[in-house]
């Protein structure tokens, strides 16, 4: 298969993008309320994985408002630290990572941000047929300590794979 | 050792073993079974059928390699009654090649089609033996009596001519299904093999209507669930919307009406047997994010949004006369997907039933302006149902689809469902290919029959894998048809035996009918399977089946119903037969 070209303009304009809407997230999530999501820290899957109703709707809703501060394609979604891996905990869009369990490696670019830095990264999203550029963010709670991160991530190739999944 | 014939006949229900030995063509059927069986008198050459006019009857024809390749087949001297015949192709189970997907043929070239299809199908080392499924549709007013027929083979240059006995019942079942067989599958999965049917658009809906047309024809209903677990909904599956909080409202309902119409009028079913009808039951594309932007969850505009679009679909659904379905308002979100907060399918905690609850009641309120449309609000139960069913959802949820091994330890909790006037469907997988029979399959209909639900559901009827990986084989009830050129699916031997019990749902419907109530196919079947009652098909207090969400477990249960042999299933279709012709 002919990998689809990525216009180096677009790529940059994209990372701008996705910085702005990281910095909004880092500034508006409660990371308190964050840190509340999961009941029990020690699950993140399964029959008895449950969840803070409240916080987790407080969060939900903020990274949905926030996508909405640009326009054009990009999908959202947040980490926390599980073990030695890092797990979703609330997902607005699907991602090249899968939701269930949840947890997956930590990458460079996530590393960074678990660390207080933001970081850029490309990912491939092979059953989507594309490529996307993600930026990883910090989430602090009130006592400024990082307790997760935000990735926002947009399709390099928009014009044929968007990864926002819930245009309508 | 018994001799094998070179042709031979079986039942449905007994998987012939493609490459074994000559003398062990099942491994719990008689040696000498090629030679003589339940439907099959090898020295006198004869098959013996039975049915009801407007009923199919399928069976196995099997040719040794000895019979050479087959040519044609035709039926002959059975008035009323069609001939259909469907090559039997392999697919890797376990390890091992069986048969399971069943390609149409012509009867009358047979031969020339045959080399096609064989070079298109998984090749199996060794294989030993042919099956070929024939079908004999009988017709709808065809006269009761026996039919002295014949089966003409044409098989390696010769002519060889099987005896048919085929006994045309008194009585005639109805077009209609008597329960629902729910065949579920998922957003775009029937477009998976097909070149250029992975996105909304006719190639697409071409193949999605064949995958309708196929469980109608078989007596089941295909039910695709529009959306993900993320809400997100593919194009074509929803109309298209505009606007926020009091603006929403639906912009556009050319995608929804292009794809559905034709379902929901019964048009695209035109020439299909089981009637030019409306599906019984169709999804929304309502969930948690749509059409109500989950954003503005608890704050006036959410409830705004929701009830405002589905005021207008229950007026379009009006005016468009779609009255006939049943639309479902379900929540298939649970929390460990992640998306949203609550289990909302297969609740686990009681903490999260208000949350289906509240949206129940929503949703009833909404489209409480056309009663003539018929809304029901839906959930999938396991873990606690016996408990749910004795909360408020017992008033608010209109179809219980319920994990059958849940549902089997609570007959108090469905019968005050069913009071209520709620339908219940448990719900589980088709038998493994590779069980030594197919009683699995064959029982589902027994069971709603014998629990006193409304229907059933085989949760994942396309399987998540590929055609070259059908996993343990309990899904896949419909394969890809696009590697032997078809734009549609195949229909598998379990979807056959699906259409046989269903066909004997009818029958227990009909008696029941007859005389008036339940008491004499009880009788009968307390006789033949030894299930003598309601209570005798479920397993209250036995603690014998796995619980929660454990979908795909086979029942352990010693209950007759599960252990009732192969020929019990068989006596007691024929005594059900005679009683309804007496009756």
């Amino acid at each position: 298969m002919r990998k689809p070209r990525i216009n180096a303009k677009l790529k940059r304009e994209t990372e701008e993008r996705l910085r702005r809407l990281a910095r909004a997230a880092t500034v508006l999530v409660d990371g308190d309320a964050f840190k509340g999501v999961p009941i029990d820290p020690d699950i993140n899957t399964g029959d008895d994985y449950r969840v803070d109703h409240d916080r987790f709707i407080a969060v939900k809703k903020t990274l949905m408002k926030i996508k909405r501060l640009e326009d054009g394609d990009v999908g959202i979604m947040t980490w926390r630290r599980f073990k030695d891996q890092a797990d979703i905990v609330v997902p607005v869009d699907s991602h090249p990572c899968s939701v269930r369990p949840g947890n997956h490696p930590i990458t460079p670019a996530m590393a960074e941000a678990f660390e207080g830095r933001t970081a850029v990264q490309e990912l491939d999203w092979p059953w989507r047929g594309c490529r996307i550029l993600s930026v990883c963010a910090p989430l602090r709670d009130s006592m400024d300590d990082v307790v997760g991160i935000v990735e926002v991530f947009a399709s390099l190739t928009p014009e044929s794979v968007t990864v926002d999944m819930l245009r309508y | 050792m018994a001799k094998v014939p070179p042709v031979w006949c079986a039942d449905l229900l007994v998987p012939v073993d493609i490459c074994s030995a000559p003398d062990a063509v099942n491994p719990i059927e008689p040696a000498d079974f090629s030679l003589r069986n339940d439907i099959w008198d090898g020295p006198a050459g004869t098959v013996r059928l039975a049915g009801a006019a407007g009923e199919v009857l399928d069976f196995q024809l099997v040719l040794e390699k000895s019979a050479g390749p087959l040519e044609a087949v035709r039926l002959e001297g059975a008035d009323g009654c069609s001939l259909a015949l469907g090559q039997m192709v392999a697919v890797p189970v376990d390890g091992r090649l069986l048969d399971d997907p069943v390609v149409p043929v012509d009867p009358a070239r047979a031969g020339e089609q045959f080399p096609a299809v064989a070079k298109a199908a998984p090749r199996v080392a060794g294989r030993r033996r042919q099956c070929f499924l024939v079908e004999i549709a009988i017709a709808r007013g065809a006269r009761p009596g026996l039919r002295e027929a014949a089966l003409v083979l044409k098989a390696g240059g010769s002519e060889l001519r099987l005896k048919l006995a085929l006994t045309v019942h008194g009585f005639e079942l109805p077009e209609a299904p008597t329960c629902v067989a729910d065949l579920n599958a998922y957003s775009r999965s029937p477009g998976a093999g097909y070149e250029g049917a992975g996105v909304e658009g006719e190639r697409y809906r071409a193949v999605e209507r064949e995958h309708f047309r196929m469980a109608r024809e078989h007596l089941g209903l295909f039910h695709l669930l529009p959306y993900g677990h993320s809400g997100r909904i593919e194009d074509g599956y929803a109309p298209k919307l505009s606007g926020r909080g009091r603006n929403r409202r639906v912009a556009d309902w050319t995608p929804f009406d292009t794809h559905w119409g034709g379902y929901l009028d019964g048009s695209a079913f035109k020439g299909c047997r089981g009637g030019e009808r409306p599906v019984e039951y169709l999804y929304l594309p309502v969930n948690l994010n749509w059409p109500a932007y989950f954003e503005n969850f608890g704050s006036p505009g959410y409830e705004v949004e929701f009830r405002s679009v589905l005021g207008e679909m229950t007026r379009h659904f009006a005016e468009r006369g779609w009255t006939r379905t049943r639309f479902e308002v379900f929540f298939n979100h649970k929390t460990r997907w992640k998306y949203f907060p609550w289990d909302m399918d297969e609740i686990r905690y009681d903490r999260d039933n208000y949350a289906t609850i509240s949206f129940a009641k929503m949703a009833t309120d909404a489209v409480k302006g056309a009663p003539q449309v018929k809304f029901v609000n839906r959930i999938d139960s396991s873990w606690i149902f016996d408990k749910s069913a004795r909360t408020e959802l017992a008033d608010v949820i209109n179809l219980w689809v319920v994990n059958r091994n849940s549902q089997s330890e609570a007959p108090d909790e469905s019968a005050l469902l069913r009071e209520k006037g709620q339908a219940i469907w448990p719900y589980g997988g088709a038998a493994h290919i590779a069980a030594a029979n197919r009683l699995d399959s064959l029982r589902w209909p027994w069971l709603a029959w014998g629990r006193e639900v409304d229907g059933f559901v085989w949760w994942n009827a396309l399987g998540w894998g590929s055609w070259e990986a059908a996993g343990p084989g309990n899904n896949h009830c419909l394969y890809p048809g696009a590697r032997f050129g078809l734009a549609g699916p195949l229909a598998s031997m379990r979807l056959k035996v699906l259409r046989r019990g269903m066909q004997e749902h009818a029958y227990l419907t009909l008696l029941g009918a007859k005389t008036g109530s339940r008491l004499a196919a009880d009788e009968i079947v307390g006789r033949t399977i030894g299930a003598k009652s309601r209570e005798d098909w479920y397993q209250r207090g036995e603690g014998a089946e796995a619980g929660g969400a454990d979908i795909q477990a086979t029942s352990r249960t010693q209950k007759p119903w599960n252990t009732a042999p192969r020929p019990a299933w068989s006596a007691a279709r024929a005594e059900l037969a005679r009683a309804i012709e007496r009756a």
